[in-house]
């Protein structure tokens, strides 16, 4: 984590912006982990979320509790997806479809072959770090054609990748609930971290 | 005895009984023509591995082998099989290698290792099944020398 | 080969490589391991015997599991790898551990950068954390990894 935490340091010194970002590790959750102390340390915003498996890709869920991880088996690799959307809400948080635009673990696949609905879904993570420029276009005509909110997210699996792509804010977040209350709002869009050189807040979310 | 695990859609089995259970791969006598013939596959220039006049002045008296040398030899047996019934083939997904003493010539490595844990998952070639294995490389003095955690992926293509 | 000393290194330092493994080191590399051997089998720690099918030496042997071409064995890259972060930390040096994942296959003959990029510096214990990549020519990163290293100081 503080290697994280110091690397987003030395991006800010190279006149990048970025706030914070969103802990979202790979089906699991651990409510009692808390980085409160090293965030502020070094005057970076860490938010803990999760990265689930489900029936149609990968969900990232933020503002949940271990209610959230009692409800659901985080290690099951087939969750239910409306349930998880659903279930999101129903304790406090928000889920948004992972790297939407990627075969088979994003979103916009199985609503093209198998026509799934987007009833539950409010929001796609339309910029990925991880994903290439094709998928994160597949995202974006997703997002496009159900109107849906835009995140970004760096999905980093090493230092280095922290905070390539990011979530823009219209308000400061710096608590979990004003993240859902953001995300919730839809006043949200997905940026480069290119485009944060004198640019507006961001955030990020980092994958494990 | 087995498991099921991974959720409707990607049910697979395992043998749990071999989860933690070590077994001894065999032992290795290190010599300088295994040192130099993994060097000369990778181009090797340090001098540490590879020339001798300067290694016997340098910081550990003598050549040494590339930390990398103990993921790449092979000690005869394979370790306990977990026999993952999940897709039609094999990869090598990764390897963490913890280096903690020199490895010298002639020195004779026993290697003992034990699956860690089975774990399924989804990506973009869809699902796959993980078989990560840990295994310690102990010398004559019984010093664990070094260990690593392979992953091996189970997938069909 | 060139020392590193701890002091001189920073967050954000760059080191790089060229290599283009070709067939025949990987044959060479093949017959040290014993990886690809008529008759091994497949090993469920992915680290010796090799899946004896030829997804290393041929490319029927590579279509045989779905590949376009044939590939490095996995423990030749991390090979690469290792030698990649000894060489940036010099003689004195000592890498302490080094993680890599396997992302895409390697094929034989791909020119290929090896990076390391400088993410953070202990400086009780002189160590330093590394991430690693290896880019083709193609902008793919097949391999990615970390590592971390202690290196001496400058007396």
């Amino acid at each position: 984590m503080e290697g994280y935490l110091k690397w987003i340091v030395a991006r800010r010194k190279k006149g990048f912006r970025i706030d914070g970002f969103v802990l979202t590790e790979h089906r699991q959750f651990d409510p009692a982990v808390d980085y409160s102390d090293l965030a502020e340390q070094y005057g970076v915003t860490v938010l803990r979320g999760a990265e689930v498996e489900t029936d149609v890709g990968h969900v990232l869920v933020y503002g949940i509790d271990e209610r959230f991880a009692k409800e659901f088996d985080l290690s099951n690799i087939a969750l239910p997806y409306e349930d998880v959307f659903s279930g999101a809400r129903e304790f406090g948080g928000y889920a948004v479809g992972a790297h939407a635009g990627r075969p088979r673990i994003g979103l916009a696949e199985h609503v093209a072959e198998r026509g799934v609905s987007l009833e539950q879904v409010g929001a796609v993570e339309q910029l990925n770090g991880g994903s290439n420029d094709d998928e994160n276009g597949r995202a974006l005509k997703l997002a496009e054609a159900h109107g849906l909110a835009c995140v970004g997210g760096s999905d980093a699996h090493f230092v280095n990748a922290i905070g390539r792509c990011l979530t823009a804010f219209q308000r400061p977040v710096t608590s979990v609930e004003a993240l859902v209350e953001e995300l919730r709002s839809g006043e949200i869009h997905a940026v480069r971290v290119e485009e944060t050189v004198e640019a507006g807040s961001a955030a990020v979310r980092e994958g494990s | 005895m087995t498991s099921d695990e991974g959720g409707s859609d990607a049910a697979f089995e395992y043998d749990e009984t071999v989860v933690g259970k070590e077994v001894e791969l065999g032992s290795l006598n290190v010599t300088a023509e295994m040192i130099a013939n993994y060097c000369g596959s990778l181009g090797e220039t340090n001098p540490l591995y590879t020339d001798e006049a300067w290694a016997k002045d340098g910081p550990y008296g003598g050549i040494i082998a590339p930390p990398g040398l103990m993921t790449a030899l092979n000690f005869g047996a394979g370790g306990l099989d977990a026999k993952v019934t999940f897709g039609n083939t094999t990869f090598f997904a990764g390897s963490r290698l913890e280096s903690f003493e020199p490895i010298r010539p002639g020195d004779t490595i026993t290697a003992r290792t034990y699956v860690k844990e089975v774990y399924p998952k989804t990506g973009r070639s869809g699902t796959m099944v993980f078989v990560v294995r840990r295994t310690d490389f102990r010398n004559g003095d019984d010093t664990i020398v070094a260990a690593t955690e392979a992953s091996q992926v189970h997938r069909e293509v | 080969m060139e020392q590193r000393y701890f002091e001189a290194v920073d967050i954000g330092d760059e080191y790089e490589q060229e290599r283009t493994p070709t067939s025949e080191d990987v044959q060479t590399f093949l017959s040290l391991t014993g990886l690809g051997r008529p008759g091994s089998e497949a090993r469920s720690d992915g680290r010796r015997g090799g899946p004896g099918d030829g997804r290393f030496e041929s490319a029927e042997g590579a279509a045989s599991v779905g590949l376009a071409a044939p590939i490095l064995p996995g423990n030749m890259s991390f090979a690469m790898m290792s030698r990649l972060v000894t060489d940036w930390a010099g003689v004195g040096g000592h890498m302490l551990s080094l993680d890599v994942s396997f992302r895409r296959p390697v094929h034989h003959n791909d020119v290929l950068t090896l990076q390391v990029l400088v993410t953070d510096t202990v400086d009780d214990d002189a160590q330093v954390k590394l991430d690693i990549y290896m880019e083709n020519e193609r902008g793919e990163r097949p391999v990615q990894g970390t590592a971390l290293v202690e290196l001496p100081r400058r007396e």
